[in-house]
């Protein structure tokens, strides 16, 4: 990287990450980033600040899996759990910070009901989770025996007295009333599924010796936060039943778990989670476009964008645990019949379906940057934005964010009958000098990105001007078109962690702190020496000590003195 | 058109569902202020009470055009202008104030004047470490401040619902919705004519339902299971626990809550969207508009918000082609354009885009208004019970200007709101937020101030907690 014609940026100060860029362009002096120094391989970097880890709500893919894994995919498919909405840029952030309300907890009721009864309909799986035969509608026994099983499933760790108590009353009261000890169960299923302790991860942690601002998760919330990050669904038994025994206390025990988990398919689908919410594209069918200039654009081909993307990175990160910056640069990627035709210009996979194909050499992409999801989503309904797509560049390829455009601002671009190409016609951008500090840093990089029209169509030409791709830019330098920018960002160690903030960012629900940087920072210089590997980054996180390690919150000294007192009596485990 | 036809229209022939409450609990939901329950003139209860007042806050996203929105006299007998036209069926039952001033102002459009109007708080901005940024109201809404008071005695708090469903939601609560309880417990709206109906005339619980008693024991042991979880939690998730804790109490008093003896409208049924992708703004308007005034006719709910478009919203306005436009002969149609991108580009076509959506906001809101005017709420109509407080985010869109956006006061409130003022222009920039502090005081008249802003008023010149004269009646 000794090419970089750009100051580096500390990024261990956390305001200076959206400054620094003007501060640059205005000639100021930029600081540069000592490389911390080489811990132990699975020791967090002596700098590390761990964060308080506040409730998160589980998104509702993770409580569909939660479902699914506690009973079955029916059940999962008569789970309706309430929509998320995304704070910051990622939906885990908004679970982490905002509450619930009385149409949230209603959408939970219900859900939980419609839970209920689908579960109960499958009663090989009841009777597995039972394992007794109860003898009457008020087997309290048996009764227990199921809230005790149950409740270590929903909770994610063994039920403590009163819980029990509190559960088992909801049995034995519907099976009471209804005769039928089966009513019981299923409404002890009703009740879990609407505690606190399932819809949310709950991470207190325990203490830790001669540093009491900080707690390590327990052996169980350890396998919940592994499993919720990197499989979007919660701990099965078996990970619970190891973690209990403490396998997950050491770093070696924790990366055995990690391959484990990696190795299942539903990392793959969580992986897709991340990116889907990372590149904008959920919703994407929803996109607005002019059907008069683009009548091929369909809800269906929206999908098959969006699948395509996730395709290529699927073959990256899993098939071939390739270096994860070949979504910058990939030459290749997958098509089905509506893509080949009307976005490529090429014949569709033989046989239906999805196939591999070469990107025809003379439409210059490269990797996701020139994927039509991306380069339709920052586009506008009846034309291409250099300042969305620009700006998508810097925040979520270099975590670069951008000041909103000052108020008042005329914002008269020529006509296009006198300025036919977007670089003509946003060139007054760069003329106004409020204009100009943002947009000389936005514009470039989305201009480069002109020969792909709203939905991502190769064009050489915009009314019959010859378009020009060429950027010069503070961050990157000069290059041309997709294939420079893929090239530019492949190079640069920002876009590297700037990905890992972002995996970070959306597998703990908050956005890095100052503190935890230097982690990001030694992990991600380590993904460098490894090849790039995505996957090996994910273990890497999840056995580092920091994975494990938080801030002890306000209330949990005072409240384990208090158990120390003894005045909680009941709460110890049955 | 009659009163009386018009409900009929909506309406299924009217049964009788009232029961006892259910397993032997007490249910503490208001019957609806039936002919029965009346005094003899029909204008209170028979028990002397005043009929319920209802409160709504209603939005269309990214401003006017000025020059066609500001009348050009005041009084009562001004004219209306073009984007206002629409609302002549009601112009007898609203105050169009101008040059009022958002002082909750400067930071970043959009955000600024939607959290200034409809919660009187600066908002919160969350912007860290090149994170894309997002923002939450700093205080709660005002719908929710009456809701806190007069919302608990309803089988339904408050209802919030939108017609749009292009609205902003990547820049956090507070551009996604204008009905919010705190900075952390944003409420959103239900943009699903279906579900809104579902949600308000089908979640009763039937009378012979067995598991009624079995869900509220069941909600029982998660209500200790949350109280026991709060000892061990940090203070802000503290706070978190008990927004839910109050949601399940509610939900809770749902379950056992016994439906109105009132007509329930038939579901509507409107596609989401066109077969070309594009919205049908005007007909889910007329089904949102259709069950927000059965739920408050019913007294179902006493508080509404209302959300027509988003601020700062990408809405579709399909019903205007570009044929409309020949004096500017031009071929660019934005019938899918994003509004909120169209207003930012100051060229005459698209200016007058803007302009005319405005006159399309403005038919939608008049439906819901003259819908309201043409229901009968004991002897008067429900609008005259109502406070409606509608307005946009900034007034011209392209400036993000923060000095007179849209803001209309209608309906009577029960005698609390002036109905003779016609246009109110303020001499001297006057705060919005006594426009929001006078429609609280409308139908709450105890509350004194909703900034909440104690020693930070200072950095916001222009407070001053007093509601605006030209409305309130007192």
């Amino acid at each position: 990287m000794s090419s970089r014609r750009y100051p580096r940026i500390d990024l261990r100060r956390p305001t200076a990450v959206a400054a620094t860029v003007f501060a640059c362009l205005a000639g100021a002096a930029c600081g540069s980033t000592e490389a911390p120094p080489e811990p132990p391989p699975s020791a967090a970097p002596a700098t590390f600040a761990p964060t308080q880890a506040p409730l998160r709500r589980l998104r509702a893919a993770q409580y569909q899996n939660a479902v699914a894994t506690m009973f079955s995919v029916e059940a999962a498919l008569a789970a309706t759990p309430p929509d998320d909405p995304e704070l910051n840029g990622f939906t885990s952030i908004a679970s982490a910070q905002l509450a619930l309300n009385d149409d949230l907890v209603r959408d939970y009721q219900q859900s939980a009901v419609a839970v209920a009864a689908a579960a109960m309909g499958d009663g090989a799986r009841i009777a597995e989770l039972l394992g007794c035969n109860p003898s009457g509608a008020d087997d309290a026994a048996c009764m227990t025996a199921f809230v005790q099983r149950m409740g270590r499933l929903a909770f994610r760790r063994a039920l403590v007295a009163d819980e029990l108590d509190d559960y088992l009353d909801v049995g034995l009261f519907a099976a009471g009333e209804a005769n039928d000890f089966y009513a019981g169960v299923e409404y002890v299923i009703v009740a879990l599924l609407q505690s606190p302790n399932f819809l949310f991860m709950v991470e207190v942690g325990e203490p830790v010796a001669d540093a009491p601002a900080r707690r390590h998760l327990t052996s169980d919330e350890a396998a919940t936060r592994m499993a919720f990050f990197l499989t979007d669904g919660p701990p099965d038994e078996a990970l619970l039943d190891a973690a209990e025994a403490g396998d997950l206390d050491t770093p070696e025990g924790r990366r055995e778990a990690a391959l484990g988990l990696l190795d299942r398919p539903e990392a793959r689908r969580a992986m897709r989670n991340f990116f889907t919410e990372y590149l904008v594209l959920d919703d994407l069918e929803l996109e607005p476009k002019d059907p008069n200039l683009f009548p091929e654009w369909s809800p269906t081909l929206a999908r098959s964008m969006r699948e395509e993307t996730l395709r290529l990175l699927d073959d990256i990160i899993w098939t071939r645990d390739a270096d994860i910056r070949e979504m910058y640069t990939a030459n290749y990627t997958f098509v089905d019949a509506p893509l080949a035709e009307s976005i490529y210009g090429v014949p569709a996979p033989a046989g239906g379906g999805w196939g591999r194909i070469d990107v025809p050499e003379e439409q210059g992409r490269s990797g996701i940057i020139a994927h039509p999801s991306v380069l339709t989503r920052q586009a506008n309904p009846e034309s291409t934005s250099a300042t969305h797509r620009g700006l998508f560049v810097l925040e979520r390829f270099l975590c670069r964010t951008m000041p909103p455009p000052p108020d008042g601002v005329v914002t008269e671009l020529p006509p296009s009958s006198t300025a036919p190409t977007l670089r003509e016609r946003v060139a007054v951008h760069l003329e106004e000098p409020s204009c100009a500090g943002c947009h000389a840093i936005s514009d470039p990089l989305g201009l480069s990105l002109e020969n792909y029209d709203p939905i991502g169509v190769y064009r050489d030409k915009e009314q019959g001007e010859v378009i020009d791709a060429s950027a010069d830019h503070v961050i990157t330098g000069a290059f041309v078109g997709a294939q420079g920018l893929g090239a530019a960002l492949a190079g640069l160690d920002d876009s590297t962690l700037c990905l890992v903030r972002n995996l970070y960012r959306h597998g703990t629900g908050h956005v890095e702190t100052e503190g935890e940087l230097p982690l990001l920072v030694m992990l991600r210089d380590r993904m460098a020496e490894n090849g790039y590997s995505l996957r090996g980054f994910l273990v890497s996180l999840v056995s580092n000590d920091a994975f494990v390690t938080i801030e002890a919150n306000d209330n949990i000294a005072d409240y384990e003195a208090s158990l120390a007192r003894g005045e909680t009596g009941q709460e110890a485990q049955p | 058109m009659s009163r009386r036809k018009l409900l009929s229209e909506l309406t299924l022939p009217r049964r009788t569902l009232l029961r006892g409450a259910v397993g032997g609990a007490a249910v503490a939901v208001a019957l609806p202020p039936l002919e029965a329950m009346l005094n003899e003139n029909g204008d209170a209860l028979a028990n002397g009470d005043p009929l319920p007042r209802r409160f709504m806050t209603w939005v269309f996203g990214t401003g006017c055009r000025l020059e066609h929105w500001t009348p050009a006299t005041t009084g009562s007998n001004y004219e209306l202008t073009s984007e206002l036209a629409p609302l002549a069926p009601v112009k007898g039952d609203m105050t169009v104030l101008t040059n009022f001033r958002n002082y909750v102002a400067g930071r970043r459009g959009h955000h600024d004047g939607v959290a200034g109007i409809f919660s009187c708080h600066p908002f919160i901005q969350l912007d860290p470490m090149g994170a894309p940024y997002a923002s939450k109201f700093g205080g709660p809404s005002i719908d929710q401040v009456v809701a806190d008071i007069i919302g608990n005695d309803t089988y339904v708090r408050s209802l919030q619902v939108g017609v749009s469903k292009r609205h902003l939601q990547n820049q956090g609560p507070t551009l996604a919705t204008i009905s919010h309880r705190g900075p952390d417990q944003p409420l959103y709206a239900e943009r699903d004519p279906g579900a809104l109906y579902d949600q308000l005339f089908m979640s009763f619980t039937p009378a012979d339902d067995p598991t009624a008693a079995r869900r509220v024991k069941a909600l029982d042991a998660v209500i200790q299971d949350a109280q026991r979880l709060k000892r061990r939690i940090s203070t802000n998730d503290r706070n978190r626990v008990d927004a839910h804790l109050e949601s399940l109490f509610q939900v809770q008093k749902q379950l056992l809550a016994i439906p109105p003896d009132c007509a329930f409208p038939m579901k509507p049924d409107v596609e989401p969207y066109m077969p070309d992708g594009a919205e049908p703004l005007a007909e889910i308007n007329a089904a949102m508009a259709q069950l927000v005034v059965m739920a408050f006719s019913c007294d179902l709910t006493r508080v509404c918000s209302y959300m027509f478009t988003g601020p700062s919203g990408g809405a579709q306005f399909y019903m205007l082609p570009p044929e409309e436009f020949p004096e500017h002969n031009t071929n660019k149609d934005y019938s899918h354009a994003d509004h909120h991108n169209v207003s930012h580009i100051n060229l005459p076509y698209e200016q007058d885009f803007i302009h005319r959506s405005t006159i399309v906001s403005m038919e939608n809101l008049s439906y819901l208004l003259d819908l309201m005017k043409n229901t009968d709420d004991g002897a008067a109509s429900l609008l005259d019970n109502s406070c409606v407080l509608a307005a946009s985010d900034v007034a011209e869109g392209w400036a993000h200007s923060e000095v007179s956006m849209p803001l209309i006061v209608a309906g009577g409130a029960g005698g609390r709101l002036k109905r003779d003022v016609g246009h109110y222009r303020s001499p001297d920039e006057e705060p919005v937020h006594n426009v929001s502090l006078a429609c609280v005081k409308s139908v709450l008249p105890d509350v004194d101030d909703v900034t909440e802003l104690g020693s930070n008023s200072g950095n916001y010149n222009g407070f001053t907690n007093t509601p605006c004269s030209a409305v309130f009646e007192g």
